[in-house]
């Protein structure tokens, strides 16, 4: 008499402690693939002697990150490490170009413009241009992941 | 009458017919009777087809794409390769295009279907689902367009994608997120690839299969709904018990075989026409992708998107979030709960001012805005004209000549290809000229070598820029109007 009751909700604590079982497996096997890995994660590159990247000038240069090319204006500055900036813009990520004549980053998509300080002097880009984190070591300019 | 009953009834299934013999063995019952031979107005337009030439869009996709993935390599080393091998097979890239030109076919028909069914308010009770489901797999469209788009590896696919996807990234709090999820890193990569050419070929065809089968199982429950209102009070009650006897002759027709011919015309029709559209205009495939854009290609938004891409124009600055994310939900969710939110219940268009005023608003509203997006968006030069708007009359060298020239020019004349000896790096370059001498006589944009040039009259070089097209004319007069002010370096 007593044993169906019991038996029934143990059915149902099984039912349900079953489905979310698979539920969780599943679920989390397809979230640990698919999830994002962190944006800072790649290491320090060798970007090539600071005599290679003048002051007052952005210099292009090529920065691998998780087997992706990434392109990176290095700036060099009178004292501390360069200011090096990633080249996407920062209203939908088009690639900037540096003019040279007018002094500034231009982006060809709607017109967004940055000073050499990576300041947005025109256009929709809601934000100044990130930035890398940078180092000088022996003479050489460092570069890692987006700081900004 | 009827067949006696009698013993011999066990053995009917020898006189079936054979969609008889499949009804019994499928536990149809009689509905498929029902199913094939329901009146349909003999009198019906066009647009009635609308929502058949859509799925039959989508065949031709299955059918192409098939085969397409069977010459296709989803990496980032093999994707752009595998698609100019399939592009030196004539039948192979005549695969391509018509898998191209389906796609736009698609979008175009599933778009002209809304239109149509919001028109005669055929979303209204009971057919909300219908609407719902109709509404999700316009969804699932255009995300087979955007997945689609990134596959063949070239500038376009990776740097429209690029953009396409750090619009999530705008989402608040969650954006960053969204936008790695897509990408699977930082930028767009093999990752990407990866997920994109899945999600294409994998999630999105169940997806659309099982709102299709919804849809379609609703089309046959509740019947189509200009069908429902033309038939005789209490048709449809007798139909159903298998009694045709009162079939409404004269103003319908049996839909097998009389409606199911007219379709198959449209089926040739369409077929028809994707197969000129593909011979005529192929699939185009620009340079391969480079994630550091040496070239400075500036991508442009797929059609579909022209809209999004002008009305960001006027979201300028923090408001940019408002076009990027808030519009496209808004109108999503508005779509999406129509038949919820419109609780009128008449049909009649007269009674529905409102509603079809709004209606016209909206098209009104997209059409202009990718008229307009579609005239200032396309073009290499975009770059010199979006950053400083209009023809310049008196143009400065920095802000207008200068990145016209990079953007149009510089990809052969700059200091490491110098074509032609031309170097148009600096102001100091373009003024001392190539090795035909000076290309600009500051104050004479006539006897300018590089006007000459690039209007196509000059006898010296060929029209400039080389194998390209014409710039236009606005920015050829941007440039007269410098040189004949002294071409100044201001
Ligand atoms: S992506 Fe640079 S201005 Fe829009």
């Amino acid at each position: 008499m007593e044993s169906r009751p019991t038996r029934r909700r143990f059915m149902e604590w099984f039912l349900g402690l079953g489905t979310g079982l698979l539920a969780v497996f599943y679920g989390g096997a397809s979230a640990l693939a698919l999830w994002p890995p962190a944006p800072t994660s790649a290491k320090l590159q060798d970007m090539g002697p600071v005599s290679a990247f003048p002051t007052g000038k952005p210099t292009f240069a090529v920065y691998t990150a998780g087997g992706a090319q990434d392109g990176v204006f290095v700036v060099s500055q009178t004292s501390g490490p360069p200011t090096v900036f990633d080249f996407h813009c920062t209203h939908l990520q088009c690639a900037i170009q540096w003019s040279s004549g007018a002094s500034e980053f231009f982006c060809p998509c709607h017109g967004s413009t940055f000073n050499i300080d990576g300041a947005v002097t025109g256009g929709p880009a809601p934000r100044p241009l990130h930035r890398h984190f940078a180092e000088v070591r022996n003479g050489h300019v460092w570069v890692g992941g987006l700081s900004s | 009458m009827s067949r006696q009953q009698g013993p011999d009834e066990s053995r009917r299934p020898s006189h079936l017919s054979w969609p008889e013999w499949w009804a019994e063995r499928l536990g149809l019952g009689a509905s498929w009777r029902e199913a094939l031979y329901h009146p349909v107005p003999r009198r019906s337009s066009v647009f009635d087809l609308l929502g058949f030439m859509t799925a039959l869009a989508f065949l031709n996709q299955v059918v192409t794409g098939i085969i397409l993935m069977t010459f296709y390599s989803p990496s980032v080393a093999g994707a752009y390769q595998s698609i100019l091998a399939i592009d030196a097979v004539p039948a192979e890239h005549f695969v391509r295009d018509l898998h191209y030109w389906g796609a736009n076919a698609m979008v175009v028909l599933v778009g002209l279907h809304l239109l149509r069914v919001f028109y005669v308010g055929a979303y209204k009770r009971p057919r909300e689902f219908q609407w719902v489901s109709g509404a999700l797999l316009l969804a699932v469209t255009i995300g087979f367009a955007f997945t689609g788009y990134l596959l063949p590896w070239d500038q376009q696919a990776y740097w429209a994608t690029t953009v396409g996807t750090a619009m999530a990234s705008y989402f608040p709090g969650i954006g960053s997120f969204l936008q790695g999820l897509a990408r699977g890193g930082d930028t767009v990569s093999g990752a990407t690839l990866g997920r994109f050419f899945t999600v294409h070929v994998l999630v999105l065809p169940l997806l659309l299969l099982a709102l299709l089968g919804l849809h379609l199982l609703l089309v046959f429950v509740h019947g189509q709904s200009k069908v429902e209102e033309a038939l005789p009070e209490g048709y449809r009650a007798k139909h159903r018990t298998g009694d045709h006897s009162d079939f409404p002759a004269g103003d319908f027709q049996p839909f097998w075989p009389n409606t199911v011919a007219t379709m198959l015309g449209s089926a040739l029709v369409l077929v028809a026409v994707l197969v000129a559209l593909a011979a005529t205009h192929p699939a185009p495939l620009l340079q391969q992708a480079d994630p550091l854009n040496r070239a400075n290609y500036q991508p442009t938004p797929a059609w579909y998107f022209l809209w999004i891409y002008q009305l960001l124009k006027l979201f300028p600055g923090r408001l940019d979030i408002l076009g990027i994310v808030g519009l496209p939900l808004l109108s999503g969710f508005f779509l999406i709960a129509l038949p919820f939110i419109d609780r009128n219940p008449s049909t009649q268009r007269r009674k529905r001012p409102f509603a079809l005023a709004a209606g016209a608003a909206a098209m009104v509203f997209v059409l202009g805005f990718s008229y307009v997006g579609s005239s200032s968006a396309v073009g290499p030069t975009a770059a010199a004209t979006t950053a400083s708007s209009q023809a310049i009359a008196h143009p400065s060298f920095a802000h207008n000549v200068e990145p016209l020239l990079t953007a149009s020019c510089q990809q052969c004349h700059s200091a490491s290809s110098h074509s032609g000896g031309l170097v148009v790096v600096s102001y100091a370059d373009l003024m001392k000229g190539g090795g035909l001498g000076p290309v600009i006589r500051a104050g004479d944009p006539a006897d300018s070598l590089i006007i000459q040039a690039l209007n196509g009259t000059s006898q010296q070089v060929t029209q400039m820029p080389l194998g390209g097209q014409q710039l236009p004319q606005s920015d050829i007069q941007l440039l007269s109007n410098w040189i004949a002010e002294g071409a100044p370096d201001n």
